[in-house]
């Protein structure tokens, strides 16, 4: 387990670390860091407590930085960055760092099916990030706030309540269709991981979903759906870390894409399988919409 | 079909009979089908779970089949399931399942 | 699929769930004896 938390705080730090020197910013210069790792720090009389942020911020030598963690399965990373792009909306911090390091626990996860099938063990490389967030400037790319959705208790786990709360119902507050978003930024696994392991491809299947919905409220037709999927959609590319491919992967490329004028928006959607800890039966999500700051 | 699952159905299968029993799969797609329709007719294919060389015979259906889907009334399939109908491709899991079924 | 038998449902969340299979069945006149969602990543 200590290795386990060692291997989320290391690599998270080396985001960061690697971050600062590519943005020439000095570590000193952050004001808190949100850590949303997938690890329990703490042990038996303490499990869980936490605040692995800290610990991170202090290796990337963020002196004038407190921190905090952000648990939420797989959608930590996007409640994470809600929260930090909340703290500067309100004045509580300037610039706030997000970070998760990798889950060691998740390597070689489904081993056996790829061993099985002949090929090495696929699922063989951590992943981490970090993103620093700031008050965005006129033309900057940033995150728009007024379209943060949650998954609300009552909404039920189905596919489709996730689809509607976390996109359908946020675009319509901005009246905006599910068929105006450029590009979705969802559960991104690689499937050359996942297909052989009979996980599926998940993304495809996110997409789908979105598609399907659309249909349903006549945005598109049944035969538009696989142009749904390409057109908006993209292959999984992350490595199978659970909380890291959860859209937030996507978030540097939808960067670059907003910058270039490639894209106009990119709506970023995460997935939390809460029921997987056994204190409730619900799912969860967290979904936001980056565009460019035209105010 | 994860270990804590396959634990509870090994109890239920004591506790009903399996030949009292059906699984209703949800399975978004066709990848992974075939092992969890073993798992509870054969028994785990991975060999690590409670149902490891456990031959159940229960026969496993996905809730789109139509001889599934087809009995739920319409109303509520209609809230429930038309978005999976929509993405899910159910044929290729159907001819999967309609052979691990006929073996029974 | 034979009536009068108890059903266990195996959802997937990013398929159709565990509540939503058991829903629908007992709309159909079935005895849902177990439900459950998996999540394969």
């Amino acid at each position: 387990m200590l290795l386990e938390n060692l291997a989320a705080k290391v690599t998270a730090a080396h985001s960061l670390r690697a971050l600062c020197k590519q943005l020439d910013l000095d570590p000193g210069e952050i004001d808190f860091v949100f850590s949303c790792s997938e690890e329990a720090v703490g042990d038996r009389y303490n499990r869980g407590g936490g605040n692995l942020a800290k610990a991170i911020a202090e290796d990337v030598g963020c002196g004038n930085a407190s921190g905090c963690d952000v648990k939420a399965f797989c959608a930590g990373p996007m409640y994470a960055m809600v929260q930090a792009a909340s703290m500067i909306q309100s004045g509580v911090a300037k610039r706030v760092a997000v970070v998760a390091g990798g889950s060691l626990a998740k390597l070689g996860m489904k081993f056996e099916s790829h061993v099985k099938k002949g090929m090495p063990i696929l699922e063989d490389m951590l992943g981490s990030f970090a993103a620093i967030l700031s008050a965005a400037k006129p033309g900057q790319v940033c995150m728009r706030l007024d379209s943060a959705a949650f998954h609300p208790v009552r909404a039920g786990g189905s596919a489709q309540a996730m689809a509607e709360e976390l996109a359908e119902k946020p675009l319509a507050k901005l009246g905006m269709k599910l068929t105006d978003v450029d590009r979705y930024g969802v559960e991104l696994h690689n499937p050359e991981i996942t297909l052989p392991s009979g996980s599926g491809d998940v993304p495809r299947t996110n997409y789908l979903t979105l598609a399907a919905l659309a249909v349903m409220r006549g945005q598109i037709t049944k035969n538009q759906m696989e142009d749904f999927v390409r057109s908006r959609g993209m292959l999984g590319y992350a490595p199978t870390q659970g909380h890291i491919p959860s859209a937030i992967v996507y978030l540097g490329h939808a960067k670059t894409a907003l910058e270039c004028g490639a894209i106009r928006n990119a709506l970023l959607m995460a997935k939390g399988s809460l029921f997987l800890g056994r204190m409730t039966q619900l799912s969860d999500g967290c979904s936001f919409l980056v565009d460019k700051n035209d105010v | 079909m994860n270990f804590e699952n396959q634990g509870v159905i090994k109890r239920l299968a004591d506790q009903y009979g399996p030949e009292n029993l059906t699984v209703v799969l949800g399975n978004g797609e066709a990848n992974g089908v075939e092992v969890f329709a073993e798992t509870v007719t054969e028994g785990d294919p991975s060999f690590a779970g409670p149902l490891a060389g456990v031959a159940l015979k229960i026969p496993v259906y996905h809730m789109l089949e139509e001889d599934v889907m087809g009995q739920v009334p319409e109303k509520l399939r209609e809230e429930k399931l038309q978005l999976s109908a929509l993405v899910i491709d159910i044929e290729p899991m159907h001819e999967v399942l309609e052979a691990s079924r006929a073996k029974l | 699929m034979q009536k009068g038998k108890k059903i266990i449902a195996i959802g997937e969340r990013d398929g159709v769930t565990g509540p939503v299979i058991a829903e629908c069945l007992e709309g159909a006149g079935y005895e849902v004896v177990f439900q459950a969602t998996e999540c394969f990543v």
